[in-house]
């Protein structure tokens, strides 16, 4: 079916300028975000396990119990963990920043805009999934050099986790729904 | 589809162009092409209404059911 060229009176529908003024704001303020966002966890994560004596305090307080000088090798294992995190987390940001780019260019209610809001919401689902995950592996890592009765492992879960997953859950639900949406506007837009 | 558009018909027994129609209700020529060669989803009662104004005709004169012969045993 060719594409249907809109006509020359105003869309009843709200997926014009009026929709489009409501959310610029907003998207220029979360586009902002996403990149302070993913800069700042990069910065955090290099100056943290850069610096030793920040890495042993760290873990010191998190076990609860003095870990002493944690090896090189170990903190750079502990940092190569962290980043596959930050990769998820990158990835939700730049999907973010993409998708922010598709509304503020006023295309809102369209297939492209659904699938990257369904793939900032998987990213973000993998990020916080990997994060709960990887926690065992440096509680391993911090704890290596320890005699091995004193080496800790354990899973570490925190009632912000579920809130986390339930939310990103609730964001890809929402990404299906916004995707039935685009369809439904794809339709209307081949009237005439 | 069985919905064919007769709109090329009345627009030849007005002696009225395409040109000048999209023009007078107010959408593209594209998209009077279109809506001429039966290539669109569907139409709006608003355009509908502004051709029917426009050709001084019904919409039964634009729109005709005709359906599909039933398939042949093989």
């Amino acid at each position: 079916m060719p594409a249907v060229v809109p006509l020359s009176a105003p869309p009843l529908d709200p997926t014009g300028d009026g929709l489009r003024r409501r959310i610029t704001l907003l998207c220029r303020l979360l586009r902002g975000a996403a990149v302070l966002y993913a800069l700042w966890g990069l910065i955090g994560l290099l100056v943290l396990w850069h610096d030793p004596t920040a890495v042993d305090t760290a873990w010191n307080h998190r076990l609860g119990v003095d870990v002493g000088p944690v090896p090189w090798q170990q903190r750079l294992g502990g940092l190569i963990v962290c980043l596959v995190t930050w990769t998820f987390v990158a990835g939700a940001c730049l999907n973010l920043w993409w998708l922010t780019t598709e509304f503020l260019a006023g295309r809102i209610f369209t297939l492209d805009a659904a699938a990257l809001l369904r793939r900032t919401a998987l990213h973000g689902l993998a990020a916080g999934l990997s994060d709960i995950l990887f926690r065992p592996v440096i509680f391993v890592l911090m704890t290596l050099h320890m005699p091995p009765g004193q080496r800790q492992i354990g899973v570490f879960l925190m009632p912000a986790d579920l809130l986390d997953v339930m939310l990103l859950c609730g964001f890809l639900a929402l990404a299906e729904v916004f995707r039935a949406a685009a369809e439904i506007a794809d339709d209307h837009a081949s009237f005439v | 589809m069985p919905i064919v558009v007769r709109l090329d018909v009345v627009l030849a027994l007005r002696k009225v162009r395409s040109r000048d129609l999209a023009q007078r209700i107010g959408i593209t020529e594209q998209n009077l092409s279109l809506l001429k060669s039966g290539k669109v989803k569907g139409i709006r009662f608003d355009t509908l209404e502004a051709i029917c104004r426009e050709l001084d005709c019904g919409p039964g004169d634009l729109l005709e059911y005709a359906p599909a012969p039933p398939a042949e045993d093989p």
